[in-house]
This record gives C-alpha cells, sequence and structure tokens, in this order.
C-alpha cells in the first residue's frame, strides 16, 4: 500500500467519523488529512495558507471530495486543482450523498476520476470505502509528479 | 398623270398626298382668279371710267362712293386705291375695324416711287398685276399682328386708250391661306406654301415670312433641304420625294391666265406625311383613300368633258377612256365602304356595290334620287339645312368626327354608321364624296366592352374595401375613389374627398413620406400599416396596399386599397396583454420550477447525510458495543437501522417521481420486449435468482416512447408483478399489447395477489399502499410514478384485479393513434 496521503474534503463531522471508521474498518493506515470547507482543500494542494511549506508536488494519493460544502463547493475545487499546472493529474473522487444526474454529468466533465454515492446503509458504505481504498492505493498506479 | 398602281398602301398614300397638292393648287388660283375679276368689275365701274374721261372732282368723289360701298361689302380687302399716271393717290379706302374710312385729300400720298405703282404703270389694257405675297409694312416697321397681303393692280385707261392710272387692290390673303389649311385640318399631315425664293409663306411656324426680316439669319426651304429644292424648283410641276423628315409631294404653280406679266412667279405647294406616319400608316382608311382617289380621278374626267374635251378626244381614244372608267368602277366597287357621291343640290350622282347591298336599293332608284332618302326619317327634315351648311364652308370630315349617326335601308330599317365627306371642286360645281361605313358590328362590341367597364366598375363600387387612386408627385391627391374609401373617411362625395391634399389623411405626416419613400424604391407597397385620420377628425389604424403606374407619356399615378384595421389592431393588442400575462406567469412557473430543483437538489444531498448517520452509528454501536447490548437493544438499534433505510429508499423514490415532471420526454423507437427481459433479470437478480417465476413476452413488441421513462414504469410495474406473486406457485407474468379501437394498449399482468377493485382509485396516489408492508413492502410511490411517466407520453393507465387472482396495469403511450 502506497504511503500516499487521503485527502478528505467534508464539511459534515458526522460523515467525516464515519468515514474515518470505514477506513479504519478496512485497514486503511495511510495519513488521512480532512478538509472542511473548500478553501481549506485548495489550501492543501496549493501549499498555501494553513499549509504553506508543505511540498505541492507530494500530491496525496487520492482525494475524497464531497461535492456541497461551504465557501467553495466541490465541483469549483475539481475545477481549480484540474486549473493548476501542478496538481492537474491528481486522481480525485467525488464521495457524495446524491446521484443527481446534474452532479454525475458536472463532476466528471470537470475531470473526476470517479463518482461514488455514500450508501445510507453503513454495511454498503463501509464495503464502497474497502473497495475504494484497494483500487485508488493499491491497484491504481498513481499520475507521474510534474 | 392619271396611271396609278393601287397595289400598295403607299402608292395610295402618294396618291392622296398629289390630290391634296392639286386641290390646294385649285383652291388657291381660284381664290387669285376671284381677286383677278372683282379688280375687273371694279374697273369697269362707271365712276372710274367718267374719271378716266375727265378727271373732274365729283367724279372722284363719285369712285369714293363706290370704293366705300365695295369694301363694305368684301372685308377680305384691306384698302382700295384710285392712283393718277403719276402714281400719286387719288381716292384711298382703308378697311379698318369700323369698316371702310374714306382718307381725305390731304392725307393722300404719293405712291410713285414703289413697285407695284411702276410696275402697274406699264400694263397693258385688261391686264392684271399681282403682287409677291409679303406682310403689311406701315411707317417702315411690320404691321403686328402680322397681315399677309396680296396686292392686285389694274391700270386705267380713257376712251381714247391713255392711260390714266391704275386701281390698286390690297387683299388680306389670310382668308385664302386658312382655306388650304383646313385641308389638312384633321389629320397628322402639312402643307406648306413656298415662295419662287423658297421662303415659308406657309410653313412650320416661325419660319414663316423669314425674307420679311432683314435682321437675323434667314430661314428657307432650300437651306433646310438643299437636297429637294433643286427639284421642287426646276423640276417637273410635280412630284414626289422622300427623306429623313418624311413624304413630300410638290405642285409648282404660276399666275398663267391670271397675272401674264407675272409669269416668272411661282409658289410651291408642299405636302407632308411625317415619317412616322408615313412608315407607320396605321391602320390607314383604305376606304377613304379611295375615295380621295375616286374624287380625283371624278375632277380629271371632269374636265375631260368639259375644258377640253376635244383636245383629249384627239390624244386619246374612246375605248381607252372606257378602259381607264371600268378600271375606276373596278376599284370603286371593291372598296369594303359604302361610297356615295352627290353633287351641291344633294343629287346622288354615282354609288358603289358596296352601297346596293347594305342599302337594298337597286342602282338606277339611287342615281339621280337625293341622297336624303338614305338619312332615317325622323332626321331627314334636318338633312338639307345640314346639306346646305356643309355646302358653304365645305371641308374634309374624317370617319368618326361627328356623333352617333344612323342610316336607313330601302325597308326602313336602321343601322349605325360613321361618315366621312370630301369635297371637291370642279369648273365650280361642288361634289361631295361620302363614305359610309356600317358599323352595327363594332357598336355591339362596343357594347359588350361597355358592359364589360359596367361590371368591373360595380366591382369596385360595391366591393368592401377602399379603392382610390393617387395621383404622384410632390401634392399627392385623390383622382377616384369608391364608396367604401368615402365612407371610411366620412366624406360626403368624392369631390369633398379629392378637395383635401393626402396627407391631410396621415396622423403622422412622416408615415406619409415613408410610404411614399417605399413606393419610389420598391415601386410596390404591401400592407404598409399607418394612422389616418378622416375628414371628421377620427382616428384609426389602417392597411395600406399600393402600386405605382406609369403611363405612356410618362406620367404616373398610385392605385391604391386602404384596410381598416382598427379593430385587427385591438385585437392583437389583446393578446399581447395575455401575452405578457403569460409570460408573467411562466416566469413565475420557472422559478418555482427552479426552486423546486433546488429543493430537490438539496433534499438529494442533505437529507441521506443524517440518515446515514443514524444508520452508521446504530452499526457501530451494534459492532462495537455488542457487549454491553443486551437482545432488545440489539432490536431497537436495528429498527432506527431500518427506519433510516426505508426513509432513504422513500426519498429516492421521491426524488424520482419529481424527476420525472421535469423530464423531457424525447420520442426514440424501443425494443420492449428486451427491456422487459433484461428488468425482469435484474429485478430476479437482486432478490432471489432461485425463486421460479414464468415470464411471457410478446413477441416484437416494439413502442415509440423515451426509453428512459419506459424504464423506470417498467421497473415499478414489473417489481410490482414480481413482489405480489411472491407468495404464489407457478407464478407467471405475462408482458403484451393489444389493439383496442384502434389504441396500442399494453400490459403487465400477473397471477399473484391482486387487490380489490373497490380501492381501484387510491392506486395510483403517492404513498397509497393496498397491502401491509410486512406482507409486501414498499414505499407506496411506484405506480405514481408509473403514472407520471404514462402522463408524460399523454397516454392513460388502470388496472383490472380481483384478490386473489392477479393484477393486469394497461397502459397507453399516445394520445391517440391512427
Amino acid at each position: 500500500m502506497t504511503r500516499g496521503v487521503i485527502l478528505l474534503v467534508e464539511d459534515n463531522p458526522d460523515d467525516e467519523l464515519l468515514t474515518l471508521e470505514a477506513l479504519e474498518a478496512n485497514s486503511v493506515g495511510n495519513q488521512i488529512v480532512v478538509a472542511r470547507n473548500g478553501v481549506e482543500a485548495l489550501d492543501y494542494m496549493f501549499a498555501r495558507g494553513e499549509y504553506e511549506g508543505r511540498d505541492i508536488a507530494d500530491m496525496p494519493a487520492v482525494v475524497l471530495l464531497d461535492l456541497k460544502l461551504p465557501k467553495l463547493d466541490g465541483l469549483e475545487v475539481l475545477k481549480q486543482i484540474r486549473a493548476n499546472e501542478v496538481t492537474r493529474l491528481q486522481p480525485i473522487v467525488i464521495l457524495t450523498s446524491s446521484n443527481e444526474e446534474e452532479d454525475r454529468v458536472k463532476g466528471y466533465s470537470l475531470g473526476a476520476n470517479s463518482y461514488v454515492r455514500k450508501p445510507v446503509d453503513f454495511d454498503d458504505f463501509v464495503q464502497a470505502v474497502g473497495r475504494l481504498g484497494l483500487y485508488w492505493l493499491l491497484i491504481n498506479e498513481a499520475p507521474p509528479k510534474i | 398623270m392619271v396611271y396609278v398602281d393601287v397595289s400598295s398602301r403607299k402608292d395610295l398614300v402618294a396618291l392622296s398626298e398629289q390630290h391634296t397638292v392639286q386641290y390646294a393648287e385649285k383652291t388657291f388660283l381660284d381664290g387669285l382668279h376671284k381677286r383677278s375679276e372683282d379688280i375687273k368689275y371694279l374697273g369697269q365701274q362707271r365712276s372710274i371710267r367718267e374719271w378716266a374721261n375727265t378727271l373732274s372732282t365729283e367724279s372722284i368723289r363719285a369712285v369714293g362712293t363706290d370704293f366705300v360701298a365695295f369694301i363694305k361689302n368684301y372685308s377680305q380687302y384691306d384698302q382700295l386705291r384710285l392712283l393718277d399716271v403719276n402714281g400719286r393717290e387719288v381716292v384711298r379706302v382703308d378697311n379698318n375695324a369700323n369698316g371702310p374710312v374714306l382718307i381725305p385729300g390731304n392725307k393722300l400720298q404719293d405712291k410713285s416711287g414703289r413697285y407695284y405703282a411702276e410696275t402697274v404703270a406699264r400694263l397693258s389694257p385688261g391686264d392684271i398685276y399681282m403682287s409677291p405675297i409679303d406682310l403689311n409694312v406701315e411707317y417702315g416697321e411690320i404691321e403686328q399682328p402680322i397681315k399677309p397681303v396680296l396686292r392686285v393692280g389694274l391700270a386705267i385707261f380713257d376712251s381714247n386708250g391713255k392711260r390714266m392710272g391704275a386701281i390698286i387692290l390690297n387683299y388680306l390673303i389670310e382668308d385664302l391661306f386658312s382655306r388650304i389649311k383646313n385641308i389638312h385640318a384633321n389629320n397628322d399631315r402639312e402643307l406648306w406654301l413656298l415662295n419662287s425664293e423658297g421662303y415659308w409663306l406657309l410653313g412650320p411656324e416661325k419660319l414663316e415670312w423669314q425674307f420679311m426680316y432683314s435682321d437675323g439669319e434667314m430661314v428657307s426651304f432650300p437651306a433646310k433641304y438643299p437636297d429637294l429644292w433643286p427639284y421642287f424648283r426646276a423640276g417637273s410641276k410635280s412630284g414626289m420625294a422622300n427623306n429623313d423628315d418624311g413624304f413630300f409631294s410638290y405642285q409648282r404653280f404660276g399666275l398663267e391666265g391670271i397675272d401674264e406679266g407675272g409669269k416668272a412667279r411661282t409658289w410651291i405647294l408642299i405636302s407632308i406625311v411625317p415619317k412616322p406616319v408615313y412608315f407607320g400608316f396605321i391602320a390607314p382608311n383604305i376606304g377613304e383613300l379611295i375615295a380621295i382617289y375616286i374624287v380625283f380621278v371624278l375632277l380629271l374626267s371632269g374636265s375631260v368633258f368639259s375644258l377640253s374635251f376635244k383636245d383629249r378626244l384627239r390624244k386619246q381614244s374612246e375605248s381607252q377612256l372606257r378602259e381607264r372608267e371600268r378600271q375606276y368602277r373596278n376599284l370603286l366597287d371593291s372598296a369594303p365602304d359604302a361610297i356615295v357621291i352627290v353633287d351641291e343640290s344633294g343629287e346622288i350622282q354615282l354609288v358603289n356595290d358596296e352601297v346596293i347591298t347594305r342599302f337594298g336599293y337597286d342602282r338606277e332608284e339611287l342615281l339621280g334620287a337625293n341622297v336624303d332618302i338614305l338619312v332615317p326619317d325622323n332626321t331627314r327634315s334636318h338633312h338639307a339645312a345640314l346639306r346646305d351648311s356643309y355646302t358653304r364652308a365645305p371641308s374634309v370630315r374624317p370617319m368618326g368626327a361627328s356623333r352617333a349617326l344612323f342610316a336607313r335601308r330601302k325597308d326602313g330599317s336602321e343601322f349605325p354608321v360613321e361618315i366621312s365627306l370630301s369635297p371637291s371642286h370642279n369648273n365650280g360645281e361642288l361634289y361631295v364624296t361620302s363614305i359610309i361605313r356600317d358599323v352595327t358590328e363594332r357598336k355591339k362590341r362596343e357594347e359588350v366592352y361597355l358592359q364589360e367597364q359596367e361590371r368591373y366598375k360595380h366591382l369596385v363600387t360595391h366591393i368592401p374595401i377602399s379603392v382610390f387612386r393617387l395621383s404622384s408627385g410632390p401634392q399627392n391627391k385623390i383622382q377616384d375613389a369608391n364608396p367604401t374609401m368615402i365612407n371610411l373617411f366620412q366624406a360626403d362625395s368624392l369631390a369633398t374627398l379629392a378637395a383635401v391634399p393626402f396627407s391631410q389623411l396621415f396622423a403622422q405626416k412622416e408615415d406619409l413620406v415613408s410610404l411614399m419613400n417605399h413606393l419610389a424604391a420598391k415601386g410596390l407597397v404591401n400592407g404598409y400599416e399607418a394612422e389616418m385620420v378622416t375628414l371628421s377628425g377620427e382616428k384609426f389604424f389602417s392597411s395600406i396596399t399600393a402600386i405605382v403606374m406609369r403611363e405612356g407619356d410618362g406620367g404616373m399615378y398610385i392605385n391604391s386599397i386602404i384596410e381598416n384595421i382598427s379593430a385587427r389592431r385591438t385585437q392583437e393588442e389583446e393578446i399581447n396583454n395575455l401575452n405578457q400575462v403569460l409570460l408573467g406567469r411562466q416566469q413565475e412557473l420557472e422559478n418555482l420550477n427552479r426552486e423546486l430543483e433546488a429543493f430537490s437538489y438539496s433534499v438529494s444531498h442533505d437529507l441521506r447525510a443524517p440518515l446515514r448517520a443514524m444508520d452508521g452509528f446504530s452499526q457501530s454501536l451494534l459492532r462495537n458495543y455488542a457487549d454491553v447490548l443486551d437482545e432488545q437493544g440489539v432490536d431497537r438499534l436495528s429498527r432506527i437501522r431500518a427506519g433510516a433505510q426505508r426513509m432513504a429508499q422513500l426519498i429516492d423514490d421521491l426524488l424520482m417521481l419529481s424527476r420525472i415532471s421535469r423530464y423531457d420526454v424525447k420520442s426514440e423507437e424501443v425494443d420492449m420486449g428486451k427491456m422487459v427481459h433484461e428488468i425482469f433479470d435484474d429485478i430476479k437478480s437482486q432478490d432471489n435468482p432461485q425463486r421460479d417465476v414464468t415470464m411471457h413476452v410478446m413477441d416484437n413488441l416494439y413502442v415509440k416512447a423515451d426509453s428512459h421513462l419506459l424504464h423506470v414504469a417498467l421497473t415499478n410495474l414489473l417489481s410490482n408483478a414480481y413482489k405480489f406473486t411472491g407468495h404464489t406457485e407457478n407464478a407467471e407474468i405475462t408482458v403484451g399489447v393489444m389493439l383496442e379501437k384502434s389504441e396500442c394498449v399494453y400490459y403487465v399482468k400477473d397471477n399473484g395477489a391482486g387487490f380489490n377493485m373497490d380501492y381501484a382509485e387510491k392506486l395510483f396516489g403517492a404513498f397509497q399502499r393496498l397491502h401491509d408492508t410486512h406482507e409486501f413492502p414498499g414505499t407506496g410511490i411506484g405506480l405514481a410514478t408509473v403514472q407520471r411517466v404514462v402522463h408524460k407520453h399523454g397516454g392513460r393507465i388502470w388496472a383490472d384485479a380481483e384478490e386473489g387472482q392477479g393484477a393486469t396495469f394497461y397502459f397507453t403511450l399516445c394520445r391517440s393513434v391512427e
């Protein structure tokens, strides 16, 4: 398992806790950074604000991105990451409550690598997170550093 | 000279022109001859002879009295004088506006130096002097208005033959000129009269009398037509010529037999047919031309028989003469019109075959009879008077110059005719050639034409749309308008409407300007809208359609119609207002829809998160705190989880239902059989692949529908069927189509639990359930969703069931199919 960071962008503390529990239940030992709004997420990605001094080239193994976020919503975050020359290849998984067609169309259009709907059934949720971890941390080859 | 080939039309024109100049010459010379007769008569007066023998004061007074009497009777003479042998005036009578005036002795002048006095002084007894024709000069100035004068002189001798003096008579020749001009009064041709030097005495306006003016360039015929002049001046006495200006026929003549001393003096009469007339000789009146020819022949043959009968006989044999006569007769009889020649008393001298045919008389009955028998009974009484007045002032009257005329047949019946008259003189006898054309057929055609005109007029008069004609140009005026137009503008008559400038009928003058600009650019304007004002000041909206019409002479006018569209305008405004209201409503609806979308969006996102927390943390408790939870605790946590999950399902179903309402239906060909199988396999695999349910799907089940929505509907219907056959052995589900009243009705039939039809009407409402949840779980939204899908397609849905006997759901997918 790559030791890369997982960036979890999630404003709902319940969902944050459940996600962390689900990751733990799947024995994912990677460092997990939680951003609670869009601005924080971009600060981390672009190594600014609170994260100033971080090596921008040191990209997370995967970003788990919620769509409904305070300040800057998930789609805007996605757009800016894709627009930045350094971060544009960052693997990003949209992990959200809705399966609105509109969200899926926009998400994929802006270059999301995956779109996963959080199931209400926690067993299903744990299973989904486990499969995500398996795929993005083990099976998937990370993009080359730019 | 009489030889004529009448085979061609142009020859006839030539012939007619020759006749014309000869007739003009005859008229001219007759006029001069009359003057010589007059002066001879004066010379024979007793008072003159008395004077010649005595030179007494008494005789002078007597001459004065005679002269005054003469001038009183002959207003065409301007002046009459007696000169003594030295050229001094002895008696002079002037003709002024108030009549003849005898000039007193002390005002008499010495005229000895004048050319005419000198010429007269050399005349032999009985000879007449005729001066050149010129304009009268008073005190060195040409008298205005100009006064063309011919002076006639006669020498006076006493009884011993001693020269005593002369009489000089001034003739105002305008009198004669106007008679010559009259010959061509009614056609496009012209008659000119030139003097020996080729100056115009009669001719183009402003070119006459040029030789009288010493200042400026003197324009003469030789200068203008140098190519023609040598022939006209010195060639044969008569002839014809062509040039760019037209066809010329001339006749040169002198004073032979009148003034032997003036032999060298000649005049030339020219008849001109302008080129366009000559070449384009439009529908030449062949009958008229033939008649002129006949008159011409008549004139000449008249001279054969009277003047120089014996001479001619010597030159021509009688048989030749007969042959010629036969030719004329043939020509006359072949004319398409009736031709009658009468003498001055109205006695018929000659008729052609056409007269016999048309009028039904024998030739013998007509010859010698009075022409009045051809005139209808009711006009016969005036006819003699009319003939008399014509005889006094004969002129050429072309066809159609007079009002509607009728002729009478022998049997008393009448027919409409047109008559032309041509006079000809021969030895002082007047003959009138009358061409009578039967216009019965033409009148009929005119009648038909008039009826047609009447019909069109009726149409325009009674059409319920305003029709009018407008003059073009800066001041547009209504020239014509139908009653609808007059009423529209609240005018009491066309005259009232026409008196108003067209611009005054426009509420905004710029509208008229713009309309006219359009018309000038395009020539046509269709449905131009403008606000107009009636004469009473009422305003209305109009639609104007107009077209520019051009006349042959380059003039223009505008034909137009106007519709009052005020009512339409009002309706349009109402529709506009309604549209505005609708637009507002639509805006409201769109806002509502957007709010609804935002609502369902946040429902989709935010309502699920708490449920996830409930389920997630319940599970977390169950997993991590199993050791401190008793059985009841575990059960309650399980119920929390089930509740959360059911609510999540409910939210999903509700979102689906609301999404369908906003969905745009596409129409595509769908293989419904294949879709049914796929859905069914899906349902089975998610539930229990081992369960035995038989699926029947009709072959070739194709529909026109939105495949996504159809998928949603079929999923619900098939899930229901699958669910409600859960307790049935040999479960069977059938999907098919049947044709009912030319409508495709699709159905999904099962042999499951069915339901009581008493509750059938509740079936399609949201959250309506006919079964207990523990027996058959569900949210109660499925059939509401199916109904919405069907309605979106414009179809209907209904069900048929019996408790324990299965249910059948029927639906159609369009309002009505052929």
